[in-house]
C-alpha cells in the first residue's frame, strides 16, 4: 500500500517512469474489465485508454486510504459505460427494446464453467443485459446503484438482470450439452 | 462449483480476468498526457505575453506623463529669472527668432504685425501677459485654454473667433522667447514647436475663414510636414515596438495555388477499425481543399536605424494560424496509418468529402529578422517596405494530415513540421507626424510544408494589415 502511494505521489509530480509503472501495474487487468465492458477487442483497448487518461488527470482526488486498485477500476468501469452511452450501435442496445426481453429463471444450473465459454457468452448477450450483468454480477454493485449509473429504474435494472442471467443460464447449459455430447461421441 | 451459486462462481472466474494491452496503448496515453503539458505551457506563454503588453502600455503612458512634466520643469527653468513684460517685448523685438519658425508665424498671420489683427487686440495680448507671465512657459497650460477657447468660438461670435488668435499669438511668441533663451536646443524645440503650430493652425483652420485663407493654411501644413522629416534625427539606440496584426491565413500548395486534393474514386478504408457500420466512403469523390480563416498575431521588436536608408528589426511573437478545411464524415476511433507507423490522437478521424467544415488551429512562437526601406509616399506621408524573414516553432496544432493509403485526414501532432522558416514582405505608412505608429498590409509565407507525408504539401500565407507602436520617447524633454 506505500509503494502504491508513493507511485501515486510521483505520478502527480508528472514524473513519465512513475506513470509507466502504474500503467504496467493495472493496464492488464483494467484491460480484462473493459473487454467484458465492450464487444471487440478494439473498442477495449480505447476504453483502456481513455480510462487511463482519466485516471492521470483525476488523480489529486484519490485519497491515499483507500485501495488503489479499487478507486482505478471504478473509474475503469465508469468510463466504460459513458463509452458505450455514446456509441450509436451501443446505445441502441441500452435502450432495452422488447425484442431483447427473455423468460426468466431461478434455478441454479449443474455446469462446470468455462472461462473463455463463459466471457464469449457474456460477450454475446445484448449491450444492455452484458452491462447489468456485469455491474450485478461481477463488479457487486447494487440495482439501486445501477439505475443511478445507467440512468433507469431500480426495477428495470433488476429485471432485465434476472433476464440477462436466464439468457446466459440457457446458453451455458446448451453448451455444456453439447460438449457432453462431443465427449461421448468421442 | 455446485454448492456456490451461479453469480459467485461467475464472479470468481471473471473478477480477475487480466490480459495483456498493446504496446501503443500506452503511446497514445502518453501523448494524450504531454499534449496537456503542452497546453498547460501554451496557457501560461498567453498570460505572459498578455502581463508584458500591458506592463508595456503602462510603462508607455507613464513615460508620457513624466515627459510632460519634466518639460514643464525645463521650460520654467529656461525663462527664469522671469522678464519684466517690457523687457520682454525689447527682446522679442531685438532679438531675432529661429528663421523656420518665423516664416511659419509670419505665414500664419498670427503675429502682432499682422494685418488680420487690429491695435486693440494688441493690447490685451500684453495685459494678459502682464497678469501672468508664467502662462507663456507652461505649453500644456496655454495648449488647453486654447482649445478650449477655440472649440467655443468656433461656434460662436466673430468675437470669440478674436481671442483664439489672441491665445495663439501668446503663445507663438513665447515659443520664440523660449528658443531665443535656449539656443543649444534649438532642433529639439523646433520639432516640439512645430507640432504646435500645426495643431493651433488646423484648429484655427476651423474658427475663420476670415484670417486664413485656405492656401495660407495649406502652405503651413506643407512646410510643417515637410521640416518633421527633415529634421528628425536618426535615433542611435534601439527602439522598442510592439506588433499586432490581424488577417487571414491560407494554405497554398507551394506558389502555384491554393491547396486542394486532387479528385479521386479509389480511396478506401481498409484500415478502418471501427466506424460499426457507419458508412466510412461517403463522399469520396469530392476534392477537399483550405479555406482562408481568420488569424492573429502579436509580438515584441527592437528596431534600429542603421541608417538614412535602412532600419534593423528583432522581434518575437505568437502567432495564430487558421485554416479551414472541408472533411467528410467524423469517425470515433483509434486508428493507426501507414502500415501502423502513426495512429490518430484524440481518438477520430474523417474521412475524405465536404461533409463538414474543420476549423484547424496552429499556435506558433515566431521569431523574424526585418529589414524596414523608408521613404516618402507623395513626398508628405512617412513610409516604409519591409523586407523579412524568421523562423516559427510549433507549440499547439489540431491541423489534419491526409493518409493517401486509407483516404482520410487524421490529427497527429508528432508528424507535423515543429520549426518552420518563413519570409515576409509588406509596406507600411506612417500614422501622426512622428511616426510612431504604422499601419500597413503584409504577407508572410511559410517555406518548409504542413509535413513531410505525402499528400501534406501544404504552406501557410498569412494575408495581413499589421499594426506597428513604437515605445520611443514621444517629445525628447528639453535638457541643459
Amino acid at each position: 500500500m506505500d509503494d502504491h502511494q508513493k507511485l501515486v505521489k510521483d505520478c502527480l509530480k508528472n514524473h513519465p517512469i512513475a506513470q509507466k509503472r502504474l500503467y504496467d501495474l493495472f493496464s492488464e487487468q483494467m484491460l480484462g474489465v473493459c473487454y467484458r465492458y465492450t464487444k471487440s477487442m478494439n473498442d477495449a483497448e480505447e476504453v483502456l485508454q481513455q480510462g487511463f487518461i482519466k485516471i492521470f488527470r483525476n488523480l489529486h482526488q484519490y485519497k491515499m486510504e483507500g485501495d488503489l486498485g479499487a478507486w482505478i477500476r471504478r473509474i475503469m468501469v465508469n468510463t466504460a459505460i459513458n463509452y458505450l452511452k455514446r456509441k450509436p450501435r451501443y446505445q441502441l442496445d441500452l435502450g432495452f427494446e422488447d425484442s431483447y426481453l427473455h423468460p426468466v429463471t431461478d434455478h441454479e444450473p449443474d455446469i462446470n464453467l468455462n472461462l473463455k465459454d463463459l466471457l464469449n457468452l457474456l460477450r454475446q448477450l445484448p449491450p444492455g443485459y452484458q452491462t447489468i450483468f456485469n455491474l450485478y454480477a461481477v463488479e457487486g454493485y447494487s440495482h439501486a446503484e445501477i439505475g443511478k449509473m445507467m440512468g433507469i429504474k431500480e426495477a428495470t435494472s433488476r429485471s432485465q438482470y434476472a433476464r440477462a442471467r436466464a439468457l446466459l443460464i440457457q446458453w451455458l447449459e446448451k453448451y455444456s450439452d453439447n460438449d457432453k455430447k462431443d465427449s461421448y461421441g468421442r | 462449483m455446485a454448492d456456490k451459486s451461479f453469480e459467485q462462481n461467475v464472479k470468481a472466474e471473471l473478477a480477475d480476468l487480466r490480459m495483456k494491452p498493446d504496446e501503443a496503448a500506452w503511446t497514445v496515453i502518453e501523448s494524450a498526457l504531454h499534449k496537456e503539458k503542452k497546453r498547460r505551457w501554451f496557457i501560461w506563454l498567453l498570460i505572459l505575453l498578455a502581463s508584458s503588453g500591458t506592463a508595456g502600455v503602462w510603462t508607455y503612458y507613464s513615460w508620457n506623463e513624466a515627459t510632460i512634466n519634466t518639460r514643464t520643469d525645463e521650460h520654467n527653468k529656461a525663462t527664469t529669472p522671469i522678464p519684466e513684460p517690457g523687457s520682454v517685448k525689447r527682446d522679442m523685438m531685438s532679438e531675432k527668432p529661429l528663421p523656420g519658425l518665423e516664416k511659419k508665424v509670419a505665414a500664419s498671420g498670427l503675429t502682432n504685425s499682422s494685418k488680420g489683427v487690429d491695435d486693440d487686440i494688441k493690447e490685451p495680448i500684453i495685459a494678459g501677459f502682464k497678469k501672468n507671465p508664467h502662462a507663456i512657459t507652461d505649453s500644456k497650460k496655454i495648449k488647453s485654454k486654447t482649445d478650449t477657447e477655440n472649440v467655443a468660438a468656433a461656434t460662436d461670435s466673430k468675437t470669440n473667433s478674436r481671442e483664439v488668435i489672441t491665445n495663439k499669438i501668446v503663445s507663438e511668441q513665447s515659443k520664440v522667447l523660449i528658443e531665443v533663451n535656449d539656443q543649444d536646443k534649438k532642433n529639439a524645440v523646433v520639432i516640439s514647436e512645430n507640432r504646435k503650430i500645426d495643431s493651433a493652425n488646423s484648429l484655427a483652420e476651423g474658427v475663420t475663414s476670415q484670417v486664413l485663407t485656405s492656401s495660407q493654411s495649406q502652405t503651413i501644413k506643407d512646410s510643417t510636414a515637410n521640416n518633421l522629416i527633415a529634421q528628425k534625427p536618426i535615433s542611435k539606440k534601439w527602439q522598442k515596438n510592439i506588433l499586432l496584426a490581424a488577417g487571414y491565413t491560407s494554405t497554398r500548395n507551394g506558389l502555384s495555388g491554393n491547396w486542394a486534393l486532387a479528385n479521386s474514386n479509389s480511396g478506401s478504408l481498409s484500415g478502418s477499425q471501427g466506424g460499426g457500420g457507419q458508412s466510412a466512403f461517403a463522399a469520396q469523390d469530392a476534392s477537399p481543399s483550405g479555406n482562408p480563416a481568420l488569424s492573429l498575431n502579436a509580438g515584441f521588436e527592437i528596431q534600429k536605424q542603421m541608417s538614412k536608408r535602412i532600419a534593423l528589426g528583432i522581434s518575437l511573437g505568437y502567432t495564430m494560424y487558421q485554416t479551414n478545411v472541408r472533411v467528410g464524415n467524423r469517425v470515433d476511433s483509434a486508428m493507426y496509418f501507414a502500415n501502423a507507423r502513426s495512429y490518430n490522437d484524440n481518438n477520430f478521424y474523417f474521412t475524405r468529402g465536404n461533409a463538414a467544415m474543420y476549423r484547424e488551429v496552429q499556435h506558433f512562437i515566431n521569431a523574424d529578422l526585418n529589414l524596414y526601406l523608408p521613404f516618402q509616399l507623395f513626398r508628405k506621408i512617412a513610409a516604409r517596405w519591409k523586407l523579412g524573414a524568421g523562423l516559427q516553432a510549433m507549440i499547439a496544432s489540431n491541423a489534419l494530415l491526409y493518409d493517401e493509403s486509407t483516404n482520410t485526414f487524421f490529427n497527429n501532432t508528432s508528424l507535423l513540421a515543429k520549426i518552420q522558416p518563413n519570409v515576409s514582405t509588406g509596406f507600411d505608412l506612417a500614422i501622426g507626424k512622428q511616426s510612431l505608429f504604422y499601419l500597413g498590409p503584409h504577407l508572410q509565407y511559410t517555406i518548409t510544408p504542413l509535413s513531410n507525408r505525402l499528400g501534406n504539401s501544404r504552406h501557410l500565407l498569412f494575408t495581413s494589415l499589421k499594426f506597428s507602436m513604437s515605445l520611443a520617447k514621444k517629445n525628447k524633454p528639453v535638457q541643459r
